[in-house]
């Protein structure tokens, strides 16, 4: 269980130049546009038990990968196998901001397919975890941004995935709350449960992370250990910076175009979810 | 064929999941308003009135129709409506509005327009009860024909649901179905005789009868007020279900062929 293989995993979106191409590619099913690839060949395998960090500077497929993992989107090309039930969480991450936290934690529970006995079992818990106190009768548009992560951290992390994603999420909590989830993720990790870290704080991935994944426009540039990768992340940080203006978006420019246009045509996108 | 028997067993499947989901729903459209279930009555009763007045006092001079008074007439045709109007373009509506909240594939997609209609169905249900006791104001008591309500609800129900599962999918794909969807309904709403008479030209009676709402409306009075239509419309109920097999068919196969992709629309 927990495991996570990638194989020559693509990720297509069509950029059209005018709506009506949109149109018919639905109704006729031709393809009419120019194809940008927002994940283009990626291919790695992850043991059960890992904390994977995933970095790369904006624009470089972080959240597409993160959407792949958790089996929001299909990949257009390539298969992915998840080693079970994968869940993701982001900073508001589908509350319903017109309910109460209480009935939050059930409309969630319910739709990531957990029974009335489960959800009564996990109330409690994820009540004492995000510790928001009086405001759980409250509608959660009523609460703070940090609260809003809290109960949605909490919820993501009760209904018991085997795979957890989490993205950028935790960099609005405070240190105390950031720390508890942290602990709840090592707890995990002991578990055999297998974690996806994005995030920009290089710090808080180096402490956490047994490996890397570094995405640069699309692509795999390099997937070891946390150490090594971080390393030559942040040479390559450091070169780019030392970039003249011209340099980069020139730099910028012809990597965006290596991302339009084709793969060759290979297997159609699948995902296969085994149970645990 | 089996793209209808998987979203059968899906919606099999999911009936706990649907029932509370509905409860939600109509939880969260009200969370706001202080008088919320006051207005899912007041507002209808309202429309009734004026539509009372314009047709019944102003277009008719409050004659009966073949003796039966016109508000109880109007009203038990209108619930029909009421229901049919604000279903359609909130079913079709239900699955882009979601996709984003819920795009995690082990939730099954085809119970939103089911949990969005069942959330109309309460109100809906409250509105049939308040009829019946017009009608009995008016001396027309419930009977045999009260019966009739347990084919005829189900029957709007699952062409409704039908209907919803086309709309949702292409509405999801195309948004402007949305709109298209929305002046339909302004226009059925006076297309299809709920305020008014259709006179005797068989034709034109005929042209009217391809609509399958009027078998619905017509349906709604025959079990309201007595009037016998749907036994005398036999083959006019077959031709409704026939429509309703063909829609869910199209509207299935479509869903299934392209849930997967919703997402990437959105």
């Amino acid at each position: 269980m927990g495991h996570v293989v990638f194989e020559n995993v693509s990720k297509r979106y069509m950029l059209y130049a005018r709506p009506i191409d949109k149109l018919k590619e639905v109704l006729f099913g031709k393809v009419n546009g120019k194809s940008f690839y927002a994940l283009k060949n990626v291919s790695f395998s992850v043991e059960e038990g890992e904390i994977v960090g995933i970095v790369g500077i904006n624009g470089s497929g972080k959240s597409t990968l993160s959407h792949l993992l958790a089996n929001v989107t299909p990949p257009t090309y390539g298969r992915v196998t998840l080693g079970g039930k994968s869940a993701l969480i982001a900073i508001s991450s589908g509350l319903n901001s017109q309910l109460t936290g209480r009935d939050n934690i059930e409309l969630k529970g319910l739709m990531m397919g957990l029974t009335k006995r489960q959800i009564e079992t996990i109330t409690p818990e994820i009540l004492e975890f995000a510790d928001i106190g009086e405001f759980i009768d409250q509608p959660v548009k009523t609460y703070s941004s940090g609260m809003r992560a809290r109960i949605g951290f909490a919820i993501s992390i009760h209904i018991n995935p085997d795979i957890l994603i989490i993205d950028e999420a935790l960099s609005v909590g405070d240190q105390t709350f950031t720390e508890k989830c942290l602990d709840k993720m090592r707890e995990f990790r002991d578990q055999g449960k297998t974690i996806f870290f994005v995030s920009h704080s290089l710090s808080q991935v180096k402490s956490f992370c047994t490996k890397i994944l570094w995405l640069e426009y699309g692509e795999v540039r390099l997937f070891g250990p946390t150490n090594e990768t971080l390393a030559e992340y942040n040479k390559y940080l450091y070169w780019y910076k030392q970039l003249s203006k011209k340099q980069a978006s020139h730099y910028v420019a012809k990597k965006r175009t290596e991302r339009i246009g084709s793969v060759d045509q290979q297997m159609m996108g699948e995902t296969i979810e085994q149970s645990s | 064929m089996n793209a209808i028997r998987t979203i059968g067993g899906e919606l099999k499947d999911h009936l706990y999941l649907i029932f509370r989901l509905s409860l939600y729903e109509t939880k969260s459209q009200y969370s706001m308003q202080y008088l919320g279930w006051f207005w899912e009555i007041m507002t209808p009763l309202l429309q009734i009135g004026v539509y009372w007045v314009v047709f019944g006092f102003g277009i008719r001079g409050g004659h009966p129709v073949d003796g039966i008074p016109f508000v109880f007439w109007l009203v038990s045709g209108l619930i029909a409506w009421f229901f049919i109007g604000s279903t359609i373009p909130s079913g079709s509506r239900s699955i882009y509005g979601r996709v984003a909240l819920v795009s995690k594939m082990h939730f099954p997609l085809s119970t939103i327009p089911a949990y969005v209609i069942l959330a109309q169905f309460y109100r809906h249900l409250a509105m049939i009860a308040l009829t019946i006791i017009l009608g009995c104001a008016f001396g027309y008591f419930p009977g045999w024909h009260t019966f009739e309500l347990l084919y005829i609800v189900p029957a709007g129900v699952v062409f409704l649901y039908a209907v919803s599962l086309l709309l949702s999918a292409l509405a999801t794909m195309i948004r402007d179905v949305q709109n298209m969807v929305t002046s339909a309904i302004r226009m059925l709403m006076y297309l299809t005789p709920i305020m008014w008479i259709p006179p005797d030209h068989s034709l034109f009676k005929m042209l009217l009868m391809l609509n399958p709402l009027v078998y619905l409306i017509e349906g709604y009075r025959s079990a309201l007020i007595g009037t016998g239509y749907l036994l005398d419309h036999m083959w006019y109920g077959v031709y409704f279900w026939c429509m309703t097999l063909a829609i869910l068919l199209v509207g299935a196969s479509i869903h299934i062929r392209f849930r997967r992709y919703f997402i990437d629309y959105v």
